[in-house]
């Protein structure tokens, strides 16, 4: 197959952890294209078919009515929650409280493609992945002392851990 | 005593007035920046012919309490002293005094955030044409984008940018297949020279949120497409094309390397940009920026459709990889690996008779030293 379409939703992705994306590119086996924030990775989802997606949780609203709501909200509630957009972004996708998964494209809602790239521990998520079904999503946590490497180490992670048929 | 006194009001009055009547000059000198007085296409400063009006209207009432007899000799006042002008020409003089102070304590005031004050204005003004004819008041536009080149760079031209924004979010784009929305056209074009022709050093903070302007907008006429009416193959795309281009060269330049993963995204989202992935590839090539020029090589391939123009740009810069150490042609022949793309003979003489014809000759020569290289052909 021809190479892999990755969406990388990280509001760094395009300054302070770009370094982490040329190993992507170089490596020739991955197409990446990058949301900076809710409204981007929506728009995205919906547009685009992806192979694997890396979802960040500390994501901004981006421009979209809909979204800049929601953060709002958040930021109203004032929990320590008030910028985990990505975990809203799943809940869109996936659906929360048996409501229906909100993507245009199918091939973007197996839940196998997805993977967490986050600061967030992953005892913090937990509750909300629970909630979602997602517990069995690849996960790695993001930190200071992280090789070049580490997305497309995860990226190589996540691909593995797409089942056969899934493509 | 007494007329001398009266005299002496009146000749005071009538200097400060003089001295006043350069007022809108000496506000204008004093409070406004250059490029706010240079900008002349509309009046930003009606309230100070208000004020000049007030001025004149306490000098004549001076005047007329002073000399009553020599100016209505007909009309018969009693001989000697009138009871209360000493008075009342005094508060009338006060009053003009202390109405200078204000109004020139007023500018003083107001000359902090005029500029914003004035980008409000005009804002306002180009929603207001455009909700009454749905044009922007091109008057109104020169001002803006007057202001946007002219402002220094930071803070000053994040103002004009962000009017520019709000402007955008109220146009309404116009679906109607084979019709241009000028004015998004228009407002995509400002917000380029506001960063990349600006006078002043331009800003990475201000360059990128145009950025993100324009993937704003990208998205919504990506949303609004249709099969029939390709909305995003339309002016406006092309002209974001051209401006991302403009910007990312204008980047490269002022060495905001770390900017170029915003263009790349940008774009992304273009169909048929490999032209000016091309030109930001060779200009991160002639920086010794690689990483750049790597990642530029990888989303050009990033395209489902690899037409005729994708492929020749994608040669020619490959070409480029090729001459540019052992390291750089290693990447080279990995990417064309990795995308499975056969450089023939033929590919390559296609490649370099398109670059022919857009006057790229050193890319000419590449592609013909490559071809010799590969294939051993003189």
């Amino acid at each position: 197959m021809s190479a892999y379409k990755v969406l990388w939703i990280e509001d760094d992705a395009d300054s302070d952890l770009y370094h982490l994306a040329s190993p992507v590119y170089i490596e020739g086996n991955y197409h990446l294209d990058i949301a900076s924030n809710a409204s981007e990775a929506f728009f995205y989802l919906n547009e685009r078919q992806y192979d694997i997606i890396i979802v960040d949780i500390r994501i901004p609203p981006g421009k979209n009515p809909e979204w800049l709501s929601r953060y709002e909200e958040l930021q109203r509630q004032s929990n320590a929650n008030s910028s985990r957009l990505g975990l809203e972004l799943l809940k869109k996708i996936f659906g929360e409280n048996g409501s229906k998964p909100a993507l245009k494209v199918t091939q973007n809602l197996a839940a196998a493609r997805y993977g967490v790239f986050t600061v967030e521990r992953f005892e913090e998520l937990r509750s909300d992945l629970s909630e979602l079904n997602l517990m069995g999503l690849k996960y790695k946590r993001k930190n200071a002392m992280m090789p070049h490497t580490a997305l497309l180490e995860f990226i190589r992670e996540v691909s593995q851990g797409i089942p056969n048929g899934v493509y | 005593m007494y007329s001398d006194y009266l005299s002496l009001i009146v000749e005071v009055s009538v200097t400060v007035y003089v001295f006043l009547l350069g007022l809108p000059i000496l506000v204008n000198q004093i409070f406004l920046p250059e490029d706010l007085r240079r900008m002349s296409k509309k009046n930003y400063a009606t309230n100070l012919i208000n004020q000049l009006l007030v001025l004149t209207v306490l000098l004549v009432a001076i005047i007329l309490v002073a000399y009553p007899r020599t100016l209505f000799w007909l009309i018969p006042f009693p001989e000697g002293q009138v009871p209360g002008r000493e008075w009342l020409i005094t508060v009338l003089f006060l009053l003009m005094l202390f109405s200078t102070l204000v109004f020139l304590y007023i500018h003083l005031v107001r000359s902090q955030g005029y500029r914003a004050k004035v980008v409000h204005i005009i804002k306002k003004k180009l929603l207001q044409s455009y909700r009454q004819t749905g044009k922007l008041d091109p008057a109104y536009l020169d001002d803006i984008e007057y202001l946007g080149i002219y402002s220094k760079g930071g803070a000053e031209t994040r103002i004009v940018i962000q009017a520019l924004e709000e402007l955008q979010k109220n146009l309404k784009v116009d679906t109607t297949p084979g019709m241009n929305n000028d004015n998004l056209i228009q407002l995509i074009e400002i917000l380029c020279n506001a960063v990349a022709n600006s006078t002043e050093a331009g800003s990475r903070s201000n360059m990128i949120e145009v950025l993100a302007i324009y993937k704003d907008i990208l998205m919504d006429l990506k949303m609004l497409s249709t099969e029939d009416n390709p909305l995003i193959l339309g002016n406006e795309t092309r002209k974001i094309k051209d401006c991302t281009h403009k910007i990312a060269l204008a980047s490269l330049k002022k060495d905001y390397s770390d900017m170029m993963p915003r263009v790349l995204n940008v774009l992304s989202l273009i169909p048929g940009s490999s032209d000016k992935l091309f030109d930001i590839g060779l200009l991160a090539m002639e920086k010794k920026q690689y990483q750049i020029a790597t990642n530029v090589l990888s989303e050009m391939m990033d395209r489902d459709n690899r037409d005729y123009v994708t492929m020749n740009n994608y040669f020619g810069l490959v070409a480029h990889f090729y001459f540019s150490g052992n390291a750089a042609r290693y990447c080279a022949r990995r990417s064309l690996e990795s995308n499975k793309v056969k450089m023939t003979e033929e590919t390559l003489k296609e490649a370099r008779e398109y670059h022919y014809n857009l006057c790229n000759f050193p890319t000419v020569d590449l592609l013909e030293h490559l071809r010799i290289k590969l294939f051993r052909k003189t």
